[in-house]
């Protein structure tokens, strides 16, 4: 092992080297001036609205030879790899939902899945004349190609929830504009076991808006709480799904009286750095994605963990614990069984 | 540092100094919260601005550097809170850290990006204490958690880095 000064020069190596083309911008100088001087408004460049606006440029799939499906998972591909979702996932999408005829566009629907946690839509826009693009039609009739920052799910409206995020590309045939909005229900612990009807205002705005509506189904998620408790904490599993798309699991920590704030950080890095792992206690998959649910008020916490999806007959979800020769190993006296 | 207030000028020439001697170092310690170059010179940008709005409140009781760090710390930690950061935030890609092709499979880099793809609080750790120079106790101070938390954040990111750390050789280096 390394010692501390020599793991420094790595570090320092590394980094030098690694960011070596990031030298001072003379342009960066000038724009930080100018607005100290109140020459200009400092632009909140990444308020939700501006999120759904940013059009991100999706590139290079299979998917994009001419006449090949482009799916909801391909977005998804796109950013995961190919582990993004298991080949069964296919059959929890929801096809051809909606179609809106309007005077410069067409505006569908083409799919959505819900997967227990996040709410995946892919729409299309066409321009109906060839004399248009699709951005002067879309514009025309006020089709947004940006997706939406508010929505409503069962006749509730809800603000984009936190972690949601939006993606558009040409299609592969140049033909339409796929849009893709991927909506992170869980982190507003919105849970939907039964088929559940969405509207998204994409035409208009405000009040004036049109919405596309269509129903999706519900995913099974378990809500049977199962409890385990360390040394200095108890933890309460609230709830878990496991999909072909991605698997959730929903977490409460507590803290035990007497426990020091320093005990109790330590058993939250614990949990923190948990793993999906079958009943032996091989790691399956690491969550790409934690996330607090709840408040934090020094005596409990709640999170999500957001995993890939795994296959495996039984499934645990257990922390992580260090051992008196400095290992770190999968603790499987706390593992809580999800599947 | 000494408390500056007074006219626009004296405090425009404060931020004049304040870009020349850590707009570098900012913006890669940005660049390695956020991976990404461009967010990294919108939060360096943002971190100034505040430090040129809250001139009169520093009060000297940390150096002018661990001062930019915090700030810059909060700011990073405000844009990856952001939805937007949760999609470009699920892999690590040369593109937007605009690392030369011809250096991309260099193991300095390969170090670097593990490094970046530590959870936050190791990486974190790693980066004020190795990257920075800064102290643990200092690292605490700012960061508002206990010295034996960040010591053993330090512990776990070794270890969590060790295959990566055996297989570089300094002498390469």
């Amino acid at each position: 092992m390394k010692n501390d000064e020599q793991v420094r020069m790595l570090v320092h190596s590394a980094f030098d080297k690694g960011l070596a083309h990031v030298e001072d911008r003379p342009s960066l100088r000038y724009e930080i001036m100018k607005k100290a001087r109140g020459e200009q408004k400092v632009k909140r460049k990444f308020s939700v609205a501006m999120v759904c606006a940013m059009v991100v440029l999706m590139t290079t799939t299979a998917a994009l030879a001419a006449g090949v499906h482009f799916g909801v998972f391909d977005f998804m591909t796109n950013l995961f790899g190919q582990e993004a979702v298991l080949p069964q996932a296919q059959e929890m999408v929801a096809s051809d939902l909606a179609v809106m005829e309007l005077e410069n566009t067409t505006l569908k629907v083409e799919e959505a899945v819900y997967d227990g946690g996040n709410l995946r839509v892919m729409y299309s826009v066409a321009s109906n004349n060839e004399s248009q693009t699709i951005e002067e039609a879309a514009q025309a009739d006020q089709v947004s190609l940006n997706g939406c920052d508010w929505f409503f799910i069962n006749g509730e409206e809800i603000i984009m929830t936190n972690g949601s995020y939006f993606g558009n590309m040409l299609s592969p045939e140049g033909d339409r504009m796929l849009c893709y909005l991927d909506i992170y229900l869980a982190s507003s612990n919105i849970v939907l076991q039964e088929d559940f009807k969405v509207s998204l205002p994409l035409i208009g705005a405000g009040k004036d808006a049109e919405y596309a509506a269509f129903t999706v189904p519900g995913y099974d998620v378990a809500e049977n709480p199962v409890k385990t408790q360390t040394d200095s904490v108890n933890v309460m599993l609230l709830s878990s799904s496991i999909s072909p798309v991605r698997s959730y699991v929903r977490l409460r920590i507590e803290k035990l009286p007497n426990v020091s704030a320093e005990s109790y950080e330590a058993a939250l890095y614990d949990w923190q750095d948990a793993y999906l792992v079958d009943k032996q206690g091989t790691k399956l998959c690491a969550p790409v994605e934690i996330l607090m649910d709840g408040s934090v008020d020094g005596e409990w916490i709640e999170q999500t963990y957001v995993f890939l999806p795994v296959e495996a007959d039984e499934v645990f979800f257990a922390s992580t614990m260090i051992t008196p020769q400095d290992e770190w190993i999968v603790d499987m006296n706390h593992a809580l069984q999800i599947k | 540092m000494s408390v500056v207030k007074g006219p626009d000028k004296l405090r425009e020439e404060k931020l004049h100094q304040m870009i020349d001697k850590y707009e570098k170092d900012l913006i890669r310690m940005c660049c390695a919260y956020l991976r990404d170059l461009s967010m990294a010179e919108d939060a360096v940008q943002e971190t100034f601005l505040k430090a040129y709005k809250g001139l009169d409140s520093f009060k000297g009781n940390s150096s002018e550097k661990t001062w930019l760090i915090r700030i810059a710390i909060n700011v990073c930690n405000d844009m990856r809170r952001n939805s937007w950061f949760r999609f470009i935030d699920q892999k690590i890609d040369v593109e937007r850290l605009k690392i030369p092709e011809w250096e991309q499979n260099d193991v300095s880099i390969s170090l670097m990006m593990e490094i970046m793809r530590l959870p936050r609080k190791y990486m974190e750790a790693i980066l004020l204490y190795y990257y920075e120079d800064m102290k643990v106790a200092e690292i605490a101070e700012m960061l508002g958690i206990s010295d034996t938390v960040i010591s053993r954040r330090l512990k776990k990111a070794r270890e969590m880095l060790k295959g990566m750390l055996e297989g570089v050789d300094l002498d390469e280096e």
